[in-house]
């Protein structure tokens, strides 16, 4: 009862707010599109929160997993003429089947994996799920065209000015309610519902109390389709349905934002909230006749909620930030066999095949593949800030995308509209990012992991619709032609060659900075820092100050890949910098693992291979398949692979010239008990 | 001083680094290089000049969006003036002589093509005298755009999606034809078709393209059926003239002559034809086209737009304010087709809350799509103002929108009225090419997209290059309109120096009329039976349409 008034007093004060502040006040209309479309979202945002608790991840293919059930209702309505009910129902079915799949099939499968790798995971499924959508509605024709999908409650409708609100929209408000009801009965009054609990508090303590955790795992990712499926398809009549397109960030985020305002945790919390932003969002949108305005909304409730809420000390919550960190190292030669002349005539073909590959490159490749090249480079930067920031710090960016637009914004802004010096106007970009991610960074003193990870993609969001816009950041975005110069007055970067060999160079300076600070005092803190905070602080180091080292670090390599990126590509699109690019870039990251420097550049040459080089049916399997397969088998990522490869050699090196090397059998024994 | 010894003990090899770099930016020069031949090649403006006007050729036109100069009717056939002129003919404007050996000998009549062939005595052509321009050669590239396996899925329900080997067949058929009918100074015409696979959101990919298709085919000219602001922008960096960057205001085209250029006409020439229309036919007068909310109200006119083209929404919104016909209320939504048609019940209902009559919709072709059908669920039936924007003038999209809605949809295309492809230019083009070839449906718009390039080839004389290439284009007559065939023109005969057809027909859509070019449902219908109407000649009567 409690709950319930505090949920309507929140309402009135945020109607009532919203009257006071917005010019001409908000309808009654509005309120309840508000209400509709939030409760949409709400179905969406418990099924996150679901997902969130049994595994601990971001589910990126949550809004996919309803949209492919979603289109079979459609697909069964318009296409047979099925009953609407009746196509639900089959749908329901199909959802509760495809969630039991998904998690059999995907999900288990990573339950050793790192969170990380479970989350990038979820985006590669989300690409083949958008794929599943296209080949239902291929194989089911529609008879009539989408708006002609009506519903038996269409008809139905309340005029609530300006907005007629439909059964549909009714519908969906006052499902909510039922669905969460029913679903926190079932959490909290049943049994099968106290061991899905007990298993989201604790797995392995849950199966040790002979809870069988794998199959409550089943039933949650089950109880989410549904879930999912609901919110697709009631969201069809109301709004509408857009077959084959993965539905982005931007709406995914509206149903983030709730969640986040509910700690992952508390799904009526949760529901409110989503109702209150849906409200908020579509009242803005209505007072300003501007969408964007929405992603800034919901950057500022989620930067908001996480500043002003309480630290997160329960043991609990740091397991689970302490199980989104990935480090799969590649450590050094051990110091046994450094003296063996193998090693620096390896060391010294590895260099000459690098430098081979790019003299290759800048030698016999056309100038349309020599520029594509040069972005291997530009995203190995970008994958070397990901090693500094994940990797070594333990901190998640979901928005690192945005930052290498602020260098890009900033550096080509310098060049293009003040005639700045192409160099110097790479340092300032760099030097501009880092002071961004620094600000991140203080955020991050309050808020980690999983909503660290929520908060950076908020920002993503909010970046690529509104600060990197250059019509509504005119002053920081260059306008004219970012020009690339000649340099020393006879190498002229125009050319794609000349430009792919110096990206090259200031990679190579970048990774051997990286690896430089890793072995630096400033490193070990950092990862000590990542490993046991308490006891780095212990030894009197500033977790402040060494974490907004990592953070401006991080943030130095983004801003200097975006100014590269910047003058790559002459200027800036406003398509360049979406939040799909930094969910890219974010995979990228992972799939080459964020152990090395060598990851950094293998996971960039994965991305921009499957990208660029390959086409048709290959790019569509790589994208989603490939990278799911990709993780399973290698959650370290390339990076690990090479690291594995190369201990084999060191192996096998040890063993012919008799010496005996303990890291490496210890390697071995596990191998071979495994 | 124990402490500063401290840190520099630390950190100096970070502050050596940083020294060094410092140094590094400080002695060496790397601004770029900005000469005056840096871009403009052949003397035009440089790109790095946004807005910048074409004044460097002594050649400005009229505003774009200027009442046009030329009355429709004056050359209706170029044949006469062409065969005076020997095709390069003389160039006022620019003050340039005639071509070396250009209009000495007789103009031999060709078919399909405006004009008649020029002669020419033969002997040097200047060798390459352009970028991309050889002794013997010049490319042009005909652009397929990449879509991705959905959109193809729907092109081929529509009909509308052909084969790789269809597409060589139709470009080999058009290049048979144009390399007979075009007078091309000793060089032969290739034209190439490169088929895209990046999307169109990808800039990367698309910049990479426009690298390939520089250095490797080596094309003087590309054009395309709608062409990506990213393949042309890279395009014109690199001097390769860039056709049908669709509707981009006229600044844009201005700042990157003589490479950016486009068949249909660009958005401010839009936006004043629409603000002309309303205040002339429209503005305080009753709503009469709309549905029965908004019938007999007085005309208050809405604005949705896609964020992404907000700088055509910002001067349609202050010509609509300086005819006196003002937005009442003007709506923003976002390109991500999710959002975007979450947006559109909100967008509907500040259009409802403001008492608009008119709505006016300029986005991508899907704009429509989620706002007809939003509408529809409120009931709200407003009339719909079509104004040429991305296709909503076309059969194929407007099929796609809410039909209780879309049948008060009117206002103006650019469009000629469309027949039945085996009627059209293109169709009579590939044919003469190539009698054996069968084209697919998609030869009209190939052949229109292609013959002002082969035009300007010819008009600019054996010194093929940008500049000549403009300064012929420049210098032909004007073509004027029919129902049939739109009325185009370049440079100051014009409203847009660079973009073509700057006529216009009043529209209407009728959902059951099958009489079409592809015999299916739905087609807008043309008052005055498609007369062709230039700007600042919209009558001020009630439109006639729906009757």
């Amino acid at each position: 009862m409690r709950g319930a008034g505090w949920s309507v007093t929140a309402f009135v004060l945020v109607v009532l707010a919203l009257q006071l502040v917005l010019p001409g006040g908000v309808p009654l209309g509005i309120i309840g599109l508000g209400l509709t479309i939030g409760s949409l979202n709400a179905l969406l945002a418990v099924g996150l929160v679901l997902v969130y608790r049994s595994d601990r991840i971001v589910n990126f293919a949550h809004a996919e997993l309803g949209a492919v059930t979603a289109t079979l209702t459609y697909k069964l309505v318009t296409g047979p003429g099925l009953n609407y009910f009746a196509a639900l129902l089959i749908s329901l079915v199909a959802a509760l089947v495809l969630g039991a799949l998904v998690e059999v099939l995907v999900i288990r499968r990573f339950a050793q994996a790192p969170r990380l790798v479970l989350t990038v995971a979820t985006i590669g499924l989300a690409q083949v799920l958008a794929y599943g959508e296209f080949l239902i509605s291929k194989a089911i024709t529609s008879t009539s065209s989408a708006d002609q999908y009506t519903t038996p409650v269409s008809n139905l409708a309340i005029n609530l000015p300006p907005v007629r609100l439909t059964g549909d929209f009714l519908l969906a408000v006052l499902l909510l309610p039922v669905v969460v009801g029913a679903l926190a009965l079932f959490l909290n009054r049943t049994s099968y519902g106290a061991a899905v609990r007990a298993s989201s508090e604790g797995r392995e303590r849950a199966a040790q109390l002979g809870i069988p955790v794998k199959a409550i795992s089943t039933q949650v990712w089950m109880i989410a389709a549904v879930l999912a499926m609901l919110a697709a398809s009631l969201r069809a009549p109301v709004v509408g349905i857009t077959v084959g397109t993965a539905l982005g960030p931007g709406l995914l985020l509206q149903a983030l934002a709730p969640a986040v305002v509910g700690r992952m945790q508390n799904l009526p919390v949760t529901v409110i909230a989503s109702l209150l932003l849906g409200i908020v969002a579509q009242a803005v949108y209505f007072a300003t006749g501007s969408a964007a305005i929405i992603d800034v909304v919901a950057l500022a409730v989620i930067a908001g909620v996480l500043l002003v809420r309480r630290g997160t000390t329960s043991r609990a919550e740091q397991a689970v930030t302490s199980s989104w960190r990935l480090a799969e190292e590649m450590r050094p030669v051990p110091a046994q066999l450094r003296h063996l002349r193998e090693i620096p005539v390896a060391r010294s073909l590895a260099l000459v095949t690098a430098v081979g590959a790019v003299t290759w490159a800048a030698t016999s490749t056309s100038d349309a593949t020599a520029n594509l090249l040069t972005l291997v480079p530009i995203y190995a930067l970008i994958g070397l800030s990901f090693v500094v920031l994940t990797g070594w710090a333990g901190q998640i960016s979901l928005g690192q995308f945005a930052l290498v637009g602020v260098g890009a914004a900033v550096a080509g802004k310098l060049n293009a509209d003040y005639g700045g010096d192409f160099l110097a106007s790479l340092i300032v970009g760099s030097l501009a990012a880092a002071a961004v991610a620094l600000v991140i960074g203080l955020v991050s003193l309050r808020v980690q992991g999983f909503f660290l990870a929520v908060t950076t993609l908020a920002f993503a969001v909010a970046a690529g619709s509104w600060f990197l816009d250059v019509r509504r950041s005119s002053w920081l975005v260059p306008v004219g032609d970012v020009a690339r110069p000649v340099l020393l007055q006879r190498v002229d970067l125009e050319n794609e060659r000349a430009f792919l060999v110096f990206c090259t160079l200031v990679l190579t300076l970048a990774a051997i900075a990286v690896r430089s600070l890793r072995t630096s005092r400033t490193g070990r803190v950092i990862v000590a820092m990542r490993d046991n905070e308490r006891a780095v602080q212990a030894y009197g180091v500033s977790l402040l100050q060494t974490r907004l080292v990592a953070f401006a670090v991080s943030g130095l390599l983004a801003g200097l890949a975006g100014g590269l990126f910047v003058h790559h590509q002459h200027g800036i699109s406003l398509t360049s910098y979406t939040p799909t690019a930094s969910l890219s870039v974010f995979s990228m990251a992972v799939i080459g693992g964020l152990g090395s420097v060598s990851g950094a550049l293998l996971g960039a040459g994965f991305l921009i291979g499957v990208q660029y080089f390959t086409e048709g049916p290959v790019r569509l399997l790589a994208i989603g398949f490939g990278q799911l397969f990709l993780l399973l088998f290698l959650p370290g990522g390339l990076g690990a692979l090479l690291s594995r490869a190369r201990d084999a050699a060191l192996r096998l090196l040890a063993r012919r010239h008799g010496i005996r090397v303990p890291s490496l059998l210890r390697d071995d024994r596990q191998d071979t008990q495994a | 001083m124990s402490v500063l010894m401290g840190f520099l003990r630390r950190y100096a090899p970070f502050l050596a680094a940083a020294a060094a770099v410092l140094m590094f930016v400080i002695l060496v020069p790397s601004r770029p290089a900005v000469t005056p031949d840096s871009l403009a090649l052949d003397g035009a403006q440089s790109s790095e000049q946004p807005g910048a006007s074409i004044a460097g050729e002594g050649q400005a036109g009229p505003l774009p969006g200027a009442a046009a100069s030329n009355a429709p009717g004056t050359v209706a056939n170029g044949t006469t003036a062409l065969a005076t002129r020997g095709g390069a003919g003389p160039v006022p404007q620019a003050g340039g002589a005639p071509p070396p050996g250009a209009g000495d000998l007789p103009c031999s009549p060709r078919p399909v093509l405006a004009g008649c062939k020029p002669g020419w005595a033969g002997g040097s052509n200047g060798g390459a005298t352009g970028h991309n321009v050889t002794a013997d050669r010049v490319t042009v590239v005909w652009y397929v755009v990449y879509v991705d396996p959905a959109l193809r899925s729907a092109q081929a329900a529509a009909g509308t999606a052909y084969s790789e080997e269809e597409i060589r067949g139709d470009v080999q058929a058009l290049q048979s034809f144009l390399r007979k009918n075009v007078q091309l100074y000793g060089r032969k015409l290739d034209v190439v078709p490169y088929f895209g696979s990046h999307p169109v959101s990808d800039n990367a990919g698309l910049k990479a393209e426009a690298v390939e298709i520089d250095q490797k085919v080596k094309a003087f000219a590309v054009t395309a059926a709608t062409m990506p602001v990213a393949l042309s922008d890279e395009l014109v960096r690199r001097k390769v003239l860039a056709w049908n960057t669709f509707q981009q205001p006229a600044n844009y085209y201005a700042s990157k002559a003589p490479y950016a250029w486009s068949v249909v006409g660009d958005a401010d020439l839009l936006n004043a034809s629409t603000a002309e229309y309303a205040s002339k036919r429209l503005a305080g007068k009753k709503a009469q086209f709309g549905g029965a909310d908004v019938q007999g109200k007085t005309r208050r006119f809405g604005l949705a737009y896609e964020g992404v083209i907000s700088a055509s929404a910002k001067d349609l919104i202050a010509r609509m304010e300086a005819e006196g016909t003002p937005f009442v209320t003007t709506v923003e939504f976002g390109s991500e087709l999710a959002t975007a048609e979450q947006d559109s019940i909100n967008a509907i209902a500040q259009f409802k809350a403001a008492d608009v009559t008119t709505v006016i919709c300029i986005g991508n072709v899907f704009a429509p799509l989620f706002l007809t059908k939003s509408a529809d669920n409120q009931q709200y039936y407003p009339e719909w103002f079509v104004n040429a924007y991305l296709f909503q003038d076309a059969e194929e999209a407007a099929r796609q929108y809410t039909p209780t809605q879309w049948e008060h949809a009117f206002g103006f295309t650019q469009l000629a009225l469309r027949r039945n492809y085996k009627e059209s230019r293109g169709y009579a083009a590939s044919k003469d090419g190539d009698p054996s070839w069968e084209p697919t449906a998609g030869i009209a718009l190939m052949f229109t997209s292609l013959s002002p390039i082969a035009r300007g080839i010819e008009a600019a004389g054996p010194a093929l290059q940008a500049s000549t290439f403009q300064r012929g284009l420049f210098s032909l007559p004007a073509l004027s309109g029919s129902p049939t065939e739109t009325g185009s023109s370049y440079g100051s005969n014009g409203p847009g120096p660079y973009t073509g057809i700057d006529d216009f027909a009043e529209i209407w859509w009728n959902p059951t009329d099958t009489q079409t070019f592809d015999g299916k449902p739905g087609s807008y219908a043309r008052t005055n039976g498609g007369r062709r109407i230039q700007l600042g000649q919209w009558p001020r009567t009630t439109p006639q349409v729906f009757s």
